[in-house]
């Protein structure tokens, strides 16, 4: 069950409205194994089987973490996610590629990748190092633990919430649907489902035709649908963010920003603190950190930056696209903290943001490329200029456009508040005003209208 | 306590419905500049199932980008239809040659009627009339529009189904409606319920081209080219004695779908099998057959130009462009000229 889909929405009001009856009506717990129900419902909507396997996680997490404090369950807390994600997700793509190393035939197994498995099992990990850290207490309410590995809005594409983030929300009385958390909550995801389904979606069009067959269109076309990329994979994993926070926020519950204005980053270090944030901190605390950080000397730290991107891009799918993608980057930010940092004037800053953001949209081509043939005939036209088919595709200079107005609104923001740093925000409407509510029915409306009508997933699905 | 509570309730009703009935009206207004397509109305003379209401102004940001008005005729003709005026070739036809997506100008028939200077082209063209129902209105078309030279149907389907042919044949093939009355024919009127009866049957079917169901281009049926022989020679018969009386030619002009193979190479999406068929049927019984795939193929290796697809929709498919249309138009006027 996509976010943008009708049966999504009709989903989603019967649970609202639910929840609020329950929260008034009846014991908080009631709410809380609603909830429970709710989100195994919803992944089970796509397939029932792999509830269970979402039930063995948590079940695993529950009792692992009870025993953190012995290092031999602890182990198995963590091998236990691990062993899982590397079943379903890297069991084929190691054992292949191992095959082709030694040159000896192998016929891959016909398995199933679970939706969301990268995020959950992530979810789970945390929970257990976190707890073996003594970082948080242990939960001992089995409904409260697996309510948080499950909860709907972040069980399929994040972002990954820490249970140090999420589980003390469930002990605070005012988490309630209220009308103030529903307006909040609504224009949220009024605003991630506007980047989806009208902005990405549109753009994936143009994306999948030309990186389907990037031997057929000409340089520019080949350069614009770069740039596209770029601008999809924002819109896309950006409004499915907001969409998860917008959920939430409506059922009482709030989770941290996920985007924050990526392409405004004046470097790659910062590009990482404004993008997916949630995967990044999680790959700092739980793996950069653990690996020594810059604890250890700085020909470590450079290792340990260089490793944790790797493993980062190798998250993102079993491919080695997406190894390289993240060593890429993984070198970019080891460069970047060997140059250090020093003041820039305006001109200079904005001079970085475009280079970063060209060399982050250049990366994108790695990431997006199913084989490094198919990325290599993309870099190739545009270097030599390839004659082909000219798109110019509207909908990259609308999104280019909305990009800008949103970047700008934020700098002025930012000016006015005398921040350092330039911060997303949601432009939310005051909804209890006849011009809030008018502007707000416009930007449904034009959301349906619109929006595009073919079958699209979500990109992070596939992680 | 309670008399305020229900005050409130009032008021918070009263605030959602007067704030619903503006933003309807905004998008509606916004509608009429994106997605603002004419009304249907009944063609009484039957040169086509139904028709446009004359005169209304029409623009679409859908799939391409166009504006335009239908003509005093309800047809999409930059000029207006005079009683008895002299034309010379007659183009019938589905959403293709209808042409919504491209200026008036850059129509087939606006572009013939260019090359052919001093003679006048009249377009018919209407979505959803695919061959077959052109060759049922064909009768009442030529008994209304009279042309002197020839009369053009355009097709993007060679494969039609033993039941479709056998229908066309017999005269039972369903008409489409023009819904023209009743509450379709009243939500019509709004531009913006357009648009959103567009978007929800496009959701249905997860149609990704953002063409709506009045216009989307024709869909090739499977059927059986070797039975489909007899009765589309039969059917060429009826198209044949139908322009006989008037002594013009009628041309078959067939658009195949196209694709780009990943290497950059060129495909014309016909089953040669049925090509054949369709080409011998036309032959036998004196129709003109013209099949745009050399045309589309040399122009894709010349200069990488697609006939189909826009700036806002996927490469190469999807309804013609203003170069497909020129394509097509290019190839009628050397038909025509040699013909006559």
């Amino acid at each position: 069950m996509s976010f943008a889909s009708i049966d999504f929405i009709c989903f989603f009001i019967i649970v609202l409205c639910v929840s609020a009856l329950m929260e008034r009506k009846l014991p908080p717990r009631s709410k809380e194994i609603f909830l429970l129900l709710a989100s195994y419902f919803f992944y089970g909507y796509w397939d029932w089987r792999f509830c269970f396997l979402l039930l063995f996680v948590t079940t695993a997490s529950y009792f692992t973490a009870r025993f953190s404090d012995k290092k031999a369950v602890y182990c198995l807390g963590l091998i236990t996610p691990l062993a899982v994600l590397g079943f379903f997700k890297y069991f084929n793509f190691f054992v292949s590629s191992g095959a082709k190393l030694f040159g000896s035939d192998f016929t891959a197994l016909k398995i199933i990748l679970p939706v969301g498995i990268s995020f959950y099992t992530f979810q789970a990990l945390s929970y257990v190092i976190d707890v073996h850290r003594g970082k948080m207490q242990v939960e001992k309410n089995f409904i409260k633990l697996a309510f948080y590995i499950s909860f709907f809005p972040q069980l399929v594409a994040g972002p990954i919430v820490r249970a140090s983030d999420f589980l003390p929300q469930l002990y605070e009385k005012d988490r309630q649907v209220s009308v103030e958390n529903v307006r909040a909550g609504i224009q949220i995801f009024a605003f991630g489902l506007f980047k989806k389904i009208v902005l990405a979606d549109h753009l994936s069009v143009f994306v999948d035709d030309v990186y389907g067959k990037p031997a057929a269109f000409n340089w520019a076309t080949l350069l614009l649908a770069v740039l596209a990329y770029s601008m999809q994979i924002y819109f896309d994993f950006s409004g499915y963010s907001d969409m998860a926070i917008g959920c939430a926020k409506c059922l009482g519950y709030d989770f941290k920003k996920n985007f924050n204005l990526p392409y405004i980053a004046e470097n790659v270090t910062d590009f990482w603190r404004r993008w997916h944030i949630s995967l990044s901190t999680w790959l700092k605390e739980y793996l950069y950190i653990p690996l020594g950080g810059n604890r250890k000397g700085t020909v470590r730290m450079y290792l340990n930056l260089f490793l944790t991107m790797l493993l980062g891009g190798l998250w993102h799918g079993a491919n080695w696209t997406f190894v390289v993608w993240g060593g890429l980057h993984g070198l970019v930010l080891c460069l970047d903290k060997l140059i250090g940092r020093r003041k820039k004037g305006a001109a200079e800053r904005i001079f970085s943001a475009a280079f970063t953001f060209i060399f982050v949209s250049f990366m994108w081509i790695f990431f997006r490329s199913e084989t490094f043939s198919k990325a290599w005939t993309v870099l190739r036209g545009i270097v030599t200029l390839q004659n082909g088919i000219s798109q110019p595709f509207v909908w990259v200079f609308v999104s280019v456009f909305i990009l800008l107005i949103a970047t700008i609104a934020a700098t002025v923001k930012a000016k006015k508040s005398g921040a350092d740093r330039t911060e997303g925000f949601y432009p939310t409407l005051d909804l209890t005003t006849v011009p809030g509510l008018t502007l707000f029915f416009i930007a449904i409306g034009l959301i349906v209208g619109l929006a595009y009508t073919g079958e699209n997933p979500f990109v992070y699905f596939q992680f | 306590m309670n008399s305020t509570r229900i005050k409130n309730f009032f008021a918070i009703l009263c605030k959602i419905m007067i704030s619903g009935l503006i933003a309807f009206a905004v998008l509606t207004l916004i509608c009429c500049l994106y997605y603002n397509l004419p009304v249907h109305s009944e063609d009484k003379d039957g040169a086509a199932d139904y028709k446009w209401k004359p005169g209304m102004f029409y623009s679409r940001g859908t799939e391409g980008f166009a504006a335009g008005r239908i003509n005093n005729d309800g047809f999409n003709d930059p000029f207006d239809y005079k009683e008895g005026m002299e034309i010379s070739t007659l183009v019938m036809g589905s959403s293709q040659m209808e042409a919504f997506n491209v200026g008036q100008k850059e129509s087939t028939a606006a572009q013939l009627g260019q090359l052919m200077k001093d003679k006048t082209v009249y377009n018919i063209g209407v979505s959803g009339h695919n061959l077959l129902t052109c060759v049922c209105n064909l009768e009442k078309a030529l008994e209304k529009y009279r042309p002197s030279d020839c009369v053009v149907i355009e097709t993007g389907n060679i494969r039609y189904s033993v039941e479709d042919l056998t229908a066309a044949l017999e005269g039972t093939l369903p008409e489409i409606t023009a819904r023209a009355g009743g509450i379709l024919g009243l939500l019509q009127r709004n531009q913006y319920l357009r648009l959103l009866y567009m978007q929800l049957s496009n959701y249905k079917d997860g149609a990704a081209d953002n063409a709506d169901t009045d216009t989307a281009p024709e869909k090739t049926e499977a059927a059986d080219p070797a039975l489909n022989g007899e009765l589309l020679d039969k059917l060429m018969k009826k198209v044949s004695a139908a322009a006989a009386p008037y002594g013009i030619k009628v041309i078959i002009v067939y658009h195949p779908e196209i694709s780009i193979a990943p290497d950059g190479g060129f495909t014309a999406d016909t089953d040669a099998e049925a090509l054949e068929v369709f080409k011998k049927s036309c032959a036998e019984n004196g129709v003109v057959f013209s099949d745009m795939t050399e045309p589309f193929r040399n122009a894709y290796l010349r200069d990488s130009t697609l006939p189909y697809g826009f700036t806002n929709t996927s490469v190469g498919k999807g309804h013609l462009n203003k170069y497909g249309h020129a394509m097509v138009a290019e190839e009628l006027y050397k038909l025509i000229s040699e013909v006559n």
